[in-house]
């Protein structure tokens, strides 16, 4: 018999995501995901001096404020008729980049590796290795002590974590060291960044920082320790993982979804804000089958085909359809069978899954596929997810140090770092590039040289979309069906599916309706 | 030196740890493990942490994982314990809301209350929910005010939880400060985001010297002398350049210009009171006016609407060679403009007069507004809903 189950907060990495799912005969047959917290952005933005949405954006979200403040300046910049200077666009690539590492580390080691190990499992650690010892036994006494925070209250292990004791204790270990990781990374942006978070140095027309060597030198020190941590830990964690305790669902039977993949790119090779000049390429891939991947076609990126449904989101219709350039904000708390405020993105009518896997496979990338083929893992499965993650961080890790060589170069030209242009009365522009999280949009319109309009349409956005008009389901609902339940009251795989694609609900505007009836709460 | 046996930190060591001066670095040093093994003395065990996050971005928790000491990984293995931490907790659902009552149960009057983001009472709560109740989703507001009742101390983390901030400017929200919602003082750590050694350093003050102690130093704006008496200006680096009158008028000067004053690029800092020019930003790293960029003033009651347009340079600032600078910067903090400032240009009264620097506006949101005594606060409950979290047993 049918039962839906409401699982809320979600946690890690934010509270504000509700994910509701019916089960019936021990598997997910409907799934609705939706946020819990909306702060209306889009209207607030409005009236504000142009330059203060670089400012303002960046508090979508604490985790990932450099690429709101890198797609706010760069619509910005096209509004303005400017045109950034090289060393900035090195420069903001660099932040951006710092961005991606600590991003990707949060992702992989605080939010995903707790649902995949048993830490109680160090108590049985035998081993001599010193650095596990000392590990497994803050851990154990942690977990023996009744008070168990962060690690308990926990969910019951089943056969998807991790038992065996030394590697407990060496993902643990590896878990700690990703703190200072991520500390360590935007500690690396801050050179360039002024903080992290929130950035300072990215503006209108380039950026505010005069790089010195002695900077550049201290980036590539920093750079190079986090490129040899990420390749020598955290990707080898991520092949365990994807190989081990996730083999069940490597077939992706469960956990894929629809086989559609977004990229705006990323790390613009020349032109500041050119979609189809970047490291990392922008692209559309749709219908895809893993196994024939090699042969699958991709297709170039067109904006003008990116649409929001509101069928299901409590907003007034008038927009319905829209693209985001003509799309107002109108709230519509009460409407009938609106169930989230995400609007629900679609390119050219179809839900699009964005995200590191979407950039690595519309990149083609050849280890990612490497990896795939050798360890039997599809390319549209939950450990592809993992996978894709990791190895973007080593990959945008390993790009970044050549970065910093051309930023010298660009230094020693005559270019500047800045350039500074009045905003006009009225205009418009888009700034699209790829977070951390996937396709990040930000349209600005101006009037009375006053910010007009602004739209954003962040990666959750697009994940974590609801129905549209056609009852597609949202890439995460996809992906949740046929996912196994066997216990509701311990929901494991549920929340291995959702947060394989990362989501960041600070990012969405969301509001969750409490509805009644046959549902109930799980935990 | 003196020291509390029983704690191992004398208050001058906390005071030299607060400092963050170069000499001072020197000692603190020393202090900095004993800084993590007081908290950790301190409650005969670790104390309990519930962070709850209303309408925030998250970024204050990504922040007090940047602390440099004590480092993440001690902050919440060893010093802490992270009862309910989203970011990193083991649990969701309803496991996760058991680690929150079940701390109230099993910890009344030890556990710390932390809040980020403002609290949206408008539209009965929904903008902000967490769980749900036979009744439906639970809002923040309700969880806020059931979390804080046991608590040992409620702390506003962030400035939208001190002060607004952002959410605000939203009207539908009708989003409040921390210390509205609560109708009581409510000590505020501000910042967009805070740093972490300011949270950090607050909760030291809290643990090893009482609450009493911790509220008897706050300033008028609730926050910790230790860290927010001073302005920006006083202790910039580049004041020197604002002194003689150097200034950078577009970024590429920077180039040409060394430590040039920012203050026509939109610098909040004469009226913001932070340390930000002796701590520094990310494990002393950089900071905002270090990579030149102008201070947001993002630690200000007034941040953001109040100090609006940010890049609009700051009107009534005297520059150098007449009077000396005499702005009413708490004023401005307050957002009331000292209109009458000699060599005030054109452009900035007009704007002034346009209501776009300083100037309290009509429209002007709650949680910009002076400081309300404590009793007049109830007039802001019109329009909130009132819930109950449901009793788990």
């Amino acid at each position: 018999m049918a039962e839906t189950i409401r699982l809320g907060p979600m946690c890690r990495i934010s509270e504000d995501l509700n994910v509701e799912v019916t089960v019936d005969g021990g598997k997910v047959t409907d799934a609705r995901v939706a946020g819990t917290m909306a702060r209306g952005f889009e209207v607030i933005l409005r009236d504000r001096a142009p330059a203060d949405a670089v400012v303002l954006t960046q508090r979508i979200c604490g985790v990932c404020p450099a690429p709101h403040a890198l797609a706010s300046a760069q619509a910005l910049d096209d509004v303005a008729g400017a045109r950034v200077p090289p060393a900035a666009r090195i420069v903001r690539n660099l932040i951006l980049g710092a961005g991606y590492l600590s991003s990707h580390i949060v992702s992989f080691y605080l939010a995903s590796l707790q649902d995949y190990i048993d830490p109680t499992a160090v108590a049985r650690y035998k081993g001599a290795d010193q650095r596990l010892v000392s590990v497994a036994g803050k851990v154990k006494a942690v977990m023996s002590s009744g008070d168990g925070a962060p690690f308990a209250p926990r969910y019951a292990s089943d056969d998807a974590c991790v038992r065996d004791p030394a590697d407990v204790a060496g993902l643990l270990a590896n878990y700690f060291d990703a703190l200072s990781a991520k500390r360590a990374a935007e500690t690396m942006a801050a050179i360039l960044a002024g903080r992290h978070p929130h950035v300072q140095t990215i503006v209108p027309g380039g950026v505010t920082v005069p790089v010195e060597q002695e900077q550049i030198t201290q980036f590539q020190f920093s750079l190079q320790e986090l490129a040899q941590w990420i390749g020598e830990v955290m990707l080898p964690d991520a092949k365990t993982l994807a190989t081990g305790p996730l083999k069940r669902f490597a077939n992706g039977a469960y956990g894929a979804g629809h086989a559609n993949f977004l990229s705006f790119g990323a790390f613009d090779r020349s032109i500041s804000g050119d979609y189809k000049d970047r490291v990392l390429p922008s692209g559309i891939v749709l219908g895809v089958d893993p196994a024939n991947f090699g042969r699958v076609t991709i297709q170039e990126l067109e904006p003008a085909k990116i649409t929001e449904s509101l069928k299901f989101a409590f907003y007034g219709e008038a927009y319905d359809g829209k693209n985001p350039a003509e799309a107002l904000t109108e709230l519509s708390p009460k409407k009938a069978d609106a169930y989230s405020f995400v609007k629900g993105p679609r390119y050219d009518g179809k839900p699009m899954e964005v995200g590191p896997l979407a950039r690595m496979l519309v990149a083609r990338n050849k280890g990612l596929l490497k990896l795939a083929r050798t360890t039997g893992v599809s390319l549209h499965s939950v450990p592809a997810r993992l996978l894709a993650r990791a190895y973007e961080a080593k990959v945008v890790a390993d790009a970044m140090i050549g970065w910093l060589d051309d930023l010298v170069g660009a230094l020693a030209g005559k270019g500047g770092i800045c350039d500074e242009r009045a905003f006009p009365d009225s205009g418009r522009a888009a700034g699209l590039l790829d977070a951390p999280r996937g396709a990040l949009g930000h349209w600005v319109s101006l009037n009375a040289g006053a910010i007009d309009t602004y739209q954003v349409v962040s990666p959750s956005t697009w994940n974590a979309s609801p129905r549209d008009p056609a009852f597609q389901r949202g890439p995460i609902e996809e992906a949740l069906l046929d996912t196994p339940v066997p216990d509701v009251a311990n929901p494991l795989d549920v929340l291995r599916v959702v947060r394989s694609f990362d989501p960041c609900t600070a990012c969405a505007v969301h509001i969750a309706d409490g509805g009644g009836g046959r549902l109930r709460r799980v935990g | 030196m003196s020291s509390d046996g029983l704690r191992g930190l004398s208050r001058r060591d906390f005071l030299k740890y607060c400092a963050a001066t170069a000499a001072a670095l020197g000692l603190s040093e020393l202090a900095i493990p004993r800084i993590a093994a007081a908290i950790e003395a301190a409650a005969g065990g670790k104390t309990p942490i519930i962070w709850l996050t209303a309408q925030g971005c998250k970024g204050c928790a990504t922040s007090l994982l940047n602390s440099d000491e004590p480092s993440p990984a001690r902050l919440i293995l060893d010093s802490l314990s992270m009862r309910f931490f989203p970011l990193l907790m083991a649990a969701s659902g309803d496991l996760a809301i058991s680690a929150v009552t079940e701390t109230m149960r099993k910890n009344a009057g030890e556990y710390v209350l932390l809040v980020e983001g403002a609290v949206p009472l408008g539209e009965a709560g929904r903008f902000a929910t967490m769980g749900f109740e036979s009744s439906g989703a639970i809002t923040l507001e309700a969880w806020i005010k059931r979390v804080s009742r046991g608590a040992l101390a409620t702390i506003a983390v962030g400035t939208c939880a001190a002060y607004g901030g952002i959410p605000v400017l939203y009207p539908p929200a009708n989003a409040k400060s921390t210390e509205v919602v609560l109708a009581q003082p409510i000590p505020a750590v501000p910042g967009c985001p805070p740093h972490p050694d300011w949270v950090v350093g607050t909760l030291v003050k809290l643990l090893l010297f009482g609450k009493g102690a911790l509220m008897r130093e706050l300033d008028g704006d609730r926050r910790p002398k230790e860290f927010f008496s001073e302005l920006v200006h006083d202790n910039c680096p580049r004041r020197a350049s604002f002194d003689a009158g150097v200034f950078i008028e577009e970024y590429n000067d920077s180039l040409k210009k060394d430590n040039a004053c920012l203050l026509r690029k939109g610098c909040r800092g004469p009226v913001t009171h932070a340390d930000c020019p002796s701590r520094r930003w990310n494990q002393r790293m950089n900071w905002c006016i270090g990579a030149g960029a102008p201070c947001n003033g993002c630690t200000e009651p007034a941040f953001y609407a109040g100090l609006a347009p940010l890049f609009e340079p700051l009107p009534s600032v005297k520059l150098p060679g007449s009077r000396p600078l005499g702005i009413g910067a708490d004023a401005l903090g307050r957002g009331i403009m000292a209109a009458t400032a000699v060599g005030v240009g054109a452009h900035m009264v007009a704007q002034v007069a346009r209501g776009k620097i300083g100037a309290k506006r009509a429209e002007e949101p709650a949680g910009l507004e002076e400081r309300q005594p404590v009793q007049d606060v109830a007039s802001d409950a019109a329009g909130s809903h009132e819930v109950d979290v449901e009793d788990e047993t």
